[in-house]
């Protein structure tokens, strides 16, 4: 107690301040402008005084200017068996900054904080419900909490969300003498960051940053918010205790620590395998029959409790029950490969459409899930191991394209997840379709989609028929009353390609006006996205994932008919992508439409926008092309 | 009442045919079962309830009193890999101060088929978690074992309630098909209860009467055998999926207990009225009024117009006391403590309302009623009313109010509340049905006054006037979003456009229509074909998608409130072209004139005068007239899309 003391001293005159009131008048008013909320104080006072002993002050004061805003509020305090929580409050001010109301310790509820995505775990938060009498409003919520897990030390993120401005953020860690630590700061530029370190006590703070608005094709936040980072080399975590400098030793750390002896597997199991592979001689093969056996066998069961959240059950209790997390399944995953001889590792990761990597020259604890590695010669193959359904070495859009950390017997290593790049994710839309001389369209399309949009597109076979029919509504929203007569898929793992074989029909889809019918040409694929315009955008913008489509379509047009003026080949090229489009006449009644768009992954600055903007608008325009037939 | 309307269709959808004999004891699984790869009379079934059993009955013991014990026994089919969510269950336990349900007898076993021979797996104590939610909820989660494709998982345990006057639902029908119900409720003598079905299977149950020797009474048994019960299928714009699952609801309407007095719970609706009306945090909340008096006596000062009066006090009471998100007939808190506080549940605000109109002088009573999301009670029940709101007697009619949403008026509820019917209450405690469906349309008005320019780009001016519901729910939008994020939803809502100047009248008088004023500007919305331009002259106004993308469907379509838009378009054409082609004038309608469709265009002078109109008058429609719908949406979508030509002089 003496030392969390001596830690609240140093620390009294931020502390103190919190006897101002925090009347709203005060705002300047440059963080009033596009702001839903305003943090008028977000403080964290972090002492870590031994390697199994930190103390966290936390104390956020935050102004909710319009109900929006009220996301960012954060009325939540966590705790488990470790973390002890002490000292929660909460207060709430009007506008001119006038208390109104109360929240003692006992009116903050209590409950398990378990997501819905687990079945069960041990986190526990406390938190507190307010309702407004009236915009705008303030409140002030401060905790305590003690832990002995210095794995993760708190992070200092002082950029709240989109829309909400900052008025003052601190941050402030003391530790102790004797203590080893590392920190990274990261993205401090463009933002008013002012670093008052001295020896053993690191402080940060943020004065005045107005709300930023969120566009459209940004990068993740993360990517570009200011951060620091601090981790110790000698840690605690879980009742179990740590060192780690750098990832190989974090990595042998893991390994030696959570991983060892963990992949013991019954005889009759290994046996079982071992008769699987009978006759198998090569490696991929036997890495795929594994795979598919664990696929077949297993599901995804998700507990977290105390240090289970970071090591996995072990391989014996995934055989007897038949389910694990991503830790379990992977580990499990490794057990079975290795009692064949096969060498995998455990490797963990950021999962998410969003790629989010490890960083990469800053080891500690981090990735929020796990993914097997199987060296292969100079290859990598990878495996996502909670999935029944996803193809042999595929990772999708999950854990794709980004640095994860390699755990081996010879401690960790950063690796780089595979990339599914423009041209492999490619999307064939062959159509044969015939129109009436009513207009009325009549075809069949044939859609061929591998890599990411494969991922996009093999969920169609799983939906029931009606939610089929739903679905090619949307997609082709473009033929009002679309009637989808018949489908056929197949879905080759193998290749990762899916094959979708559509017959419809679409009443009235060439305008009949008269005597000529109106006609889009391209009935099957239309790329009718442009992003939104920003009258003065302020991030750069990125297409996280390129892609290629290639379209050829046959079209009939009735008898008695004719194209009189064939339109002009389009082409159309930029640093963004390629696009073209060509009809030309194969006889009198007969068309055939062929257009290719390729979008490359990239990363732009914002003063491009306008540019990728009117790139989008003329492959819309393009896509959108009519021709008149005549009748003769 | 909806219900009795669509009993013969879907009574014929539903074929109950008897099943192959089948061992339902525990463990008497078959081989049959395991090998089963598709369920029979739905191939899309990803799991299925081979058998849902449960009885319920009530044990007394000198220790603990009476208690409420139902034991479950279920087996689950697992065809595919998308139905392993089957196989973990979760239970919840309620929880009361030292009063709580408890789970016992957890019993449970996997099944696979292992080289044609049929291998269990038991349910470890591993597989069953146990954890504390909150202070009134305990949580049970039951992950079953060795679970694949072709699974069958036999899950049996035993639930003991101390809340004897609270019975779980009993449900007959779920996401997946069952394939066997088997469910009893034994009620002994001195309770009298009310049962209440609903959904569309209309099953019936048996009666008998067997010995209570524990109490030297006899009990009522009310039992369900069921076979075949379809899946439950979700359906966009229905009001509340709960209302069309096949379900019985035991309530428990009295007590008698020989020796004792008798207390009513509710029987009739005059008896739920009386007992809602009694009870201390309806009426006598309700007969409270100094704390407001003076403060409200000042406000209303000099009102002698009854519609004014209306208004000031609904505005009175919203400025007061805001809403906390919680629903209820009565009062949570007392209205005293909510008006100091300035928070309150809906029952504290509008009995509070409800006060202070009559202090005013208005013929004010409340109408009781069940939300949306609580289902729609066609029978007189307690439990199931769980909100109150407004009436005002005016002439022969009545308004309806509600002071928890700020951006409400009179006759403008929260969606929450409009839920076909509700109960009024009056000062002698009688009540009648009130119908809670909105009369009167929600309507839009759109005016544009726009140019085409020499570059194929569209400019011009917008003037927009909602009321109602339409008017409500934007106020809510504007309030929630700071003007630059509402004006770029706006935009893009609207693909392509661009909106300067944006004004919002009457964004806070709720008595008046929302009007808005805006320019736009639209780059790539005229097109060129050789030399002709082609447009619809509707311009982003036009409905393009529907939203009715289903082949068929079962339920009704819920609109909330009676509809209609109108657009007013003025454009005026580009010098050097002439017109050569305008979409014909049509008018067309739904079936019982439940909506209508009209366009008209015209040339005049250099301009064109376009009027288009949907209206909507009445809010649900039955599967029935579905196929009309889907048409309907179809010819609007067409005639909206059609396009004039212009070409070059």
């Amino acid at each position: 107690m003496r030392i969390f003391y001596f830690a609240g001293l140093l620390l009294c005159c931020s502390i103190c301040s919190a006897q101002t009131n925090f009347p709203v008048s005060s705002i300047d008013q440059s963080l009033t402008t596009n702001a839903n909320a305003v943090v008028r104080l977000d403080e964290s006072v972090v002492d870590v005084s031994s390697r199994d002993k930190m103390v966290v002050q936390r104390k956020r004061v935050i102004t909710i200017l319009k109900k929006a805003g009220e996301s960012s509020i954060n009325p939540y305090a966590h705790y488990d068996k470790r973390r002890k929580l002490s000292d929660i409050s909460a207060v709430i001010f009007d506008e001119n900054g006038i208390e109104i109301k109360k929240i003692k310790k006992r009116d903050f509820l209590d409950v398990s904080a378990v997501d819905g995505g687990t079945l069960y775990g041990d986190s526990r938060v406390k938190y507190f419900r307010y309702t407004p009498t009236a915009y705008p409003y303030t409140i002030a919520f401060s905790y305590t909490y003690t832990t002995p897990n210095t794995a993760f030390l708190p992070r200092w993120m002082p950029v709240d969300d989109y829309m909400v401005s900052t008025e003052k953020s601190v941050y402030s860690m003391t530790i102790a003498q004797g203590l080893k630590w590392r920190k990274k700061e990261k993205n401090f530029k463009d933002y008013p960051i002012k670093n008052l370190s001295k020896g053993n006590t690191l402080t940060y703070e943020m004065v005045g940053m107005p709300a930023q608005k969120r566009e459209m094709m940004s990068p993740a936040f993360y990517n570009f918010e200011p951060q620091v980072m601090v981790a110790l080399d000698d840690f605690h975590l879980e009742g179990v205790d740590g060192s780690a400098s750098d990832w190989k030793s974090m990595g042998q750390w893991q390994h030696d620590y959570l991983l060892v002896n963990r992949d013991k597997l019954p005889q009759n199991t290994v046996n079982l395998i071992s008769d699987r592979l009978q006759g198998i001689s090569d490696k991929v093969e036997k890495v795929k029959s594994v795979y598919q056996y664990v696929q077949d066998n297993t599901r995804y069961i998700s507990v977290q409790l105390g240090i289970g959240g970071w090591q996995p059950i072990s391989a014996q209790e995934v055989d007897e029950v038949k389910y694990g997390d991503c830790k379990g399944l992977t580990n499990y995953t490794k057990a079975l490969l290795k009692s064949q001889g096969i060498e995998a590792y455990y490797s963990v990761v950021y999962a998410g459409g969003t790629k989010k990597g490890m960083e990469k020259d800053f080891a500690c604890m981090q990735g929020n899930h796990v993914i097997l590695n199987v060296p292969n010669g100079e290859e990598d193959i990878w495996l996502e191991c909670t999935s029944q359904k996803i193809p042999f070495g595929f990772l999708s859009d999950f854990t794709d394209d980004r640095d994860v950390l390699v755990v081996t017997p010879q401690g960790g290593k950063i690796k780089h997840t595979e990339a599914y790049l423009n041209d492999e994710n490619l999307q064939q839309t062959n159509a044969v379709f015939k129109i009436s001389p009513e207009g009325d369209l009549k075809g069949k399309v044939a859609i061929v989609t591998k890599a990411i949009q494969y991922d996009d597109h093999v969920k169609i076979e799983n939906m029931a028929k009606p939610k089929r029919i739903e679905h090619y509504r949307e997609y082709w929203d473009n033929i009002n009353g679309l009637v989808v007569l018949e489908t056929k898929f197949q879905n080759n793992k193998e290749e990762v390609e899916f094959t979708e074989v559509v017959t419809v029909e679409g009443p009235s889809y060439a305008k009949k006006i008269e005597g000529e019918l109106l006609l889009k040409p391209n009935a099957f694929n239309l790329m009718n996205f442009v992003p939104d315009r920003y009258r003065d955008r302020k991030t750069p913008f990125e297409i996280s994932r390129g892609f290629t489509d290639v379209d050829d379509f046959k079209i009939e047009i009735p008898q008695g008919h004719v194209l009189e003026t064939l339109p002009e080949p389009i082409k159309i090229t930029g640093k963004y992508g390629d696009y073209s489009m060509q009809l030309e006449k194969i006889n009198e009644t007969e068309l055939r439409y062929t257009r290719k768009l390729s979008i490359l992954k990239g990363h732009y600055p914002k003063e491009e926008y306008a540019d990728y903007r009117s790139f989008m608008r003329k492959i819309r325009k393009a896509d959108n092309l009519k021709i008149i037939i005549n009748q003769l | 009442m909806i219900n009795s309307k669509y009993l013969l269709i879907l009574l014929c959808c539903i074929s109950i045919s008897t099943g192959v004999a089948q061992n339902y004891k525990f463990g008497k699984v078959s081989l049959e079962e395991v090998n089963e790869e598709l369920y029979p009379s739905d191939s899309s079934a990803v799991a299925a309830y081979l058998l849902k059993k449960r009885r319920s009955y009530y044990t007394y013991s000198s220790g603990s009193g009476l208690s409420l014990v139902s034991e479950y026994h279920q087996r689950i089919k697992i065809y595919d890999k998308n139905g392993f969510d089957y196989a973990t269950q979760e239970i919840g336990l309620s929880r009361n101060g030292s009063d709580k349900e408890s789970i016992s007898s957890i019993k449970g076993m996997t099944y696979n088929a292992e080289n044609g021979k049929l291998v269990g797996t038991k349910l470890e104590k591993s597989g069953i978690f146990k954890s504390e939610y909150s202070k009134n909820l305990n949580e049970v989660k039951i992950t079953m074992p060795n679970v694949k494709e072709g699974s069958v998982l036999e899950l049996k345990y035993k639930i003991t309630s101390p809340f004897i006057q609270s019975i779980d639902e009993f449900r007959f029908q779920e996401v997946i098909p069952i394939k066997k119900v088997e469910a009893s409720m034994s009620i002994f003598d001195y309770f009298k209860f009310n049962t209440r079905r609903k959904g569309f299977l209309f099953v019936k149950p048996k009666t008998s009467r067997t010995n209570n020797r524990d109490l030297e009474t006899t009990n009522v048994v009310t039992t369900y055998d069921l076979s075949n019960i379809p899946a439950l299928k979700d359906e966009p714009f229905v009001n509340n999926m709960d209302n069309y699952r096949e379900s019985v609801k035991f309530e428990i309407v009295s007590l008698e207990i020989p020796g004792n007095s008798y207390e009513i719970f509710s029987k009739s609706w005059e008896d739920v009225v009386k007992t809602v009306y009694k009870s201390s945090a309806f009426g006598d909340e309700l007969k409270k009024k100094k704390y407001f008096e003076a403060d409200l006596d000042a406000a209303i000062q000099g009102v002698t117009d009854e519609k004014e009066k209306i208004y000031k006090v609904l505005a009175f009471v919203k400025d007061k006391v805001k809403w906390n998100r919680r629903r209820g007939v009565g009062s949570d808190e007392g209205v005293k403590k909510a008006y100091t506080s300035h928070t309150g549940n809906s029952g504290d605000i509008n009995l509070m309302l409800i006060a202070m109109l009559q202090h005013a002088g208005l013929d004010a009573n409340p109408i009781v009623l069940s939300t949306r999301d609580h289902g729609i009670q066609l029978f007189p029940t307690l439990s199931g009313l769980n909100y109150v709101i407004a009436a005002v007697k005016l002439g022969d009619d009545y308004v309806t109010l509600d002071a928890t949403e700020q951006f409400g008026a009179p006759n403008v509820l929260p969606m929450r509340a409009l839920n076909l019917f509700g109960r009024m209450v009056d000062k002698n405690g009688s009540s009648s049905m009130m119908d809670m469906v909105p009369q009167k349309r929600s309507v839009e008005t759109s005016m544009l006054q726009v140019a085409i320019n020499s570059d194929g780009s569209l400019e011009g001016s917008t003037r927009q006037r909602f009321t109602e519901y339409y008017a409500m729910l934007l106020r809510n939008q504007i309030a929630d979003n700071t003007s630059d994020a509402y004006l770029e939803k706006m935009e893009g809502n609207y693909d392509g456009l661009e909106i300067s100047n944006l004004e919002i009248g009457n964004e806070k008088a709720v008595d008046k229509p929302l009007n808005q004023s805006y320019e736009i500007y639209h780059e790539d919305i005229i097109e060129e074909v050789g030399d002709k331009l082609y447009f619809s002259p509707l311009y982003h106004l036009a409905t393009t998608e529907s939203p009715f993308k289903s082949e068929k469907r079962e339920f009704p379509v819920d609109f909330g409130y009676p509809w209609e838009d109108r657009f007013i378009v003025n454009t005026k054409l580009p010098e050097g072209y002439k017109v050569e082609h305008l979409p014909e004038n049509i008018k067309f309608s739904l079936p019982e004139n439940m909506g209508s469709f009209k366009y008209s265009i015209k040339e005049v002078g250099g301009s064109l005068q376009l009027s288009c109109g949907i209206i909507f008058t009445s809010c649900l429609i039955a599967p029935e007239h579905y196929g009309a719908l889907k048409e309907f949406y179809r010819q609007i979508i067409e005639k909206q899309s059609e396009k004039v030509v212009l070409s070059k002089i």
